[in-house]
């Protein structure tokens, strides 16, 4: 009987899963990096016991109303390129470290060259370029800043997303782009990256504040991250405990984010708010 | 290693499965595998993609023809042809036509997919802004011709397909168009009930009120030549480049092929009727083929469906590029399970028609249910139930109430390529005219 007991309490202590599955909303539609960076941790999470629900709404402004008055334990992922109007319904403001879980993707955006230019010739003002961008208000906020900046008059052209400028690049319709995805095309051999336009240093690539110390948004990047509401306090830090090993030691997950150079990993959760609130400044 | 050629053997069954299931694409099939695909290796994910894929364009046109089903637009010109199948008692011959259809369609894209691999081409260039304006443009004044309706209707069908598209939360403008402050139109109208609504079930229930299940008479085992080779090579080479078309070329190509052939083969006699059938079901296979070669030559994903494969073989640190021999693994799956479904779905004819015949209405109400199940299953993904199956009784009210007349295509095309128009052109506009 004392076995059994013990057993049953070894189970207990040990076993992380949730009775019933957690509610993730992904704010987003169903595919996209970000997804699949999320959906690695929630694997890498279940292998230890957890249990979700997935639902992809693709509906910022229902999964914000639902997650705001869930009555049940709720995951939401959520970042800081999708409702960047601060008068919307659905904006959300900064994530405080009580209801972050944990960041699962930055996205630093690299200005890349696809024709022979130089970063000089970027700068030139006297030379007029085409330089391509997803739809996302935030990325052509930026561009018009550097432009300002540099006194430059580019021209820029909107894509709908990091795909369709990867079909821009291999058609060979614009001079240069701005891109998540920069260092792979560079390693394709397809670009050669002029700029990273955050403070993570990825390669060698330089930093636009390193070429332009004076350049007003000094940290552009797009963070992907995970919003926790309704677990008790002894379950939430069990969650955060599993999300740092996972995000630290889940083979997947590093792997993917190697191969993207993507530097998620190395962020500590007391640096994550600050800087999601960071890049919330960038929000036009 | 087992396990994987399990995958591979399952494949043809699992498109089969999901052509037959309204809503049910190739999207959904690796979203809900993507965990279990992580682990498999790079190559056999893509030729258990291709496979699916060539099995599933089959058997949408056996519930098209069999049953009056329509699960994807591809299988409008089956429907439309059904009344005249009907007719003359011949649904074994225009399920072995589009069985042949199939073969040909895919083995002229395999053979084009081979040969442009094999010289190096690249179809980047047909990525251009002002190339797909083009395309575009073309698609919208095709539209406009659509079947023998007034231009004015169909522009108005157009235009209605362009707006529905619309609704919701514009992340260019970053403001809401015509949501009335209500959440669940933020997220925008839902394409799939809107279509299954508004044009799959009306004509649908029309067949079903017109069109009486196939007779006993016909049924018999033997295998038949198709109706006409030409009529299959023509919708070959029009699927094959359609194909090619990104974006656009897989959504229009049955139709745009099936009112091509219209032009040789117009009156309504079977053999016409079946011509036109041929031309749309090989336009249909070839240009799911052909459409696989920007992402074998470039690694850029046209389809929802593609994407995820590209992010599971990114996962595994995989470009297609880089996966030697690639195309003739996937020249090979698409080839076998092609035929495969072909067989299933032919060899097995007879019982097919007698089962058809015998349990119609059972089998007609049974994947109704299905289909409604569908929306509802869709939109519980999305934590959307109730607003799906509102979008879909209300398009299907409105499909309902049209004139029978009215041949509300143009709409549910437009509505498919809404996202597409509405970023081309603007940037065709900033590209040339800003």
């Amino acid at each position: 009987m004392r076995l059994i007991l013990s057993f049953f309490c070894w189970l207990a202590v040990t076993t992380a899963a949730w009775a019933d599955p957690i509610t993730v909303h992904i704010a987003y539609s169903k595919t996209g990096n970000a997804q699949a960076t999320m959906r690695l941790i929630l694997d890498g999470l279940e292998q230890r016991g957890w249990r979700f629900d997935e639902r992809a709404t693709a509906n910022p402004q229902l999964s914000n109303e639902t997650f705001n008055s869930a009555s049940q334990p709720m995951l939401m992922l959520w970042g800081t390129d999708l409702v960047p109007n601060r008068a919307h319904p659905a904006y959300r403001p900064v994530p405080t470290a009580a209801d972050l879980l944990t960041v699962t993707y930055v996205v630093p955006r690299y200005i890349c060259a696809v024709s022979n230019i130089s970063a000089e010739d970027y700068a030139n003002r006297n030379r007029v370029l085409t330089v391509a961008t997803t739809v996302v208000p935030a990325d052509e906020q930026y561009l018009t800043t550097l432009n300002q900046h540099l006194g430059t008059r580019h021209k820029i052209i909107k894509y709908t997303n990091s795909r369709e400028l990867e079909a821009a690049v291999a058609a060979r319709e614009i001079d240069v782009v701005m891109t998540s995805v920069g260092l792979r095309l560079e390693q394709q051999g397809q670009v050669r990256c002029l700029y990273n336009t955050s403070q993570f240093r990825v390669g060698s690539t330089p930093l636009v504040t390193d070429q332009h110390p004076h350049m007003p948004t000094r940290n552009f990047a797009a963070i992907t991250y995970l919003l926790v509401r309704g677990l008790d306090t002894a379950t939430l830090t069990r969650l955060r405990q599993d999300t740092l090993a996972v995000q630290r030691d889940y083979a997947p997950y590093t792997i993917y984010l190697e191969r993207n150079r993507n530097p998620a990993t190395p962020l500590m959760p007391d640096r994550q708010v600050q800087l999601i609130k960071e890049l919330y400044n960038n929000i036009p | 290693m087992m396990a994987e050629w399990l995958l591979l053997a399952a494949a043809p069954l699992i498109g089969i499965v999901i052509g037959l299931m309204p809503g049910l694409g190739a999207l959904f099939v690796m979203l809900m595998l993507y965990p279990m695909l992580l682990h498999v290796t790079p190559w056999v994910v893509v030729v258990f993609y291709s496979m699916i894929i060539a099995a599933r364009d089959f058997s949408g046109s056996v519930a098209a023809l069999g049953f009056g089903m329509m699960g994807e637009v591809s299988a409008g010109p089956a429907l439309r042809e059904r009344a005249i199948i009907q007719r003359h008692n011949s649904t074994r011959q225009a399920l072995m036509d589009t069985m042949w259809a199939s073969q040909v369609g895919v083995v002229v894209s395999t053979v084009l997919m081979l040969a442009a691999v094999a010289a190096g081409a690249t179809t980047a260039g047909l990525f251009r802004s002002d190339v797909q304006t083009v395309f575009m443009l073309g698609t919208v004044m095709f539209l406009l011709a659509w079947a023998d309706q007034a231009w004015w209707k169909n522009a108005m069908l157009v235009a209605a397909g362009y707006l529905i598209g619309m609704v919701g939360y514009n992340m260019r403008t970053s403001t809401d168009f015509l949501t009335f402050g209500n959440t669940y139109l933020v997220g925008g109208i839902p394409v799939l009930p809107v279509i299954l609504g508004l044009y799959a079930v009306p004509t649908m229930l029309r067949i079903a009120n017109s069109t009486a299940p196939t007779t006993a008479a016909e049924i018999t085992q033997q295998w038949t030549m198709p109706t006409s080779w030409p009529s299959m090579l023509r919708g070959s080479a029009i699927g094959a480049v359609c194909g090619l078309i990104p974006y656009v070329g897989c959504v229009i190509t049955s139709n745009l092929a099936h009112w091509a052939e219209q032009w040789k083969n117009s009156n309504s006699s079977l053999d016409h009727s079946l011509k036109r059938l041929s031309a749309a079901e090989a336009a249909n296979n070839a240009a799911h083929v052909t459409s696989l070669i920007p992402f074998i030559i470039m690694g850029l994903a046209i389809q929802p469906s593609e994407l995820v494969l590209l992010e599971v073989l990114h996962t595994q640190g995989v470009r297609p590029q880089d996966l030697a021999g690639l195309v003739f693994m996937i020249a090979a799956g698409v080839a076998v399970s092609a035929a495969f479904a072909g067989w299933m779905c032919s060899s097995v004819v007879s019982s097919l028609l007698t089962w058809f015949k015998k349990y119609y209405w059972t089998i007609v109400v049974t994947l109704s249910v299905l289909l409604l199940a569908n929306v509802a299953w869709l939109g519980w993904t999305s934590d959307q139930t109730v607003y799906y199956l509102a979008v879909f009784a209300i398009s299907l009210a409105v499909g309902l109430l049209l004139p029978r007349q009215l041949d509300v295509l143009p709409l549910v095309l437009v509505l498919l390529l809404q996202n597409q128009l509405d970023i081309v052109l603007p940037r065709f506009y900033q590209f040339y005219l800003s």
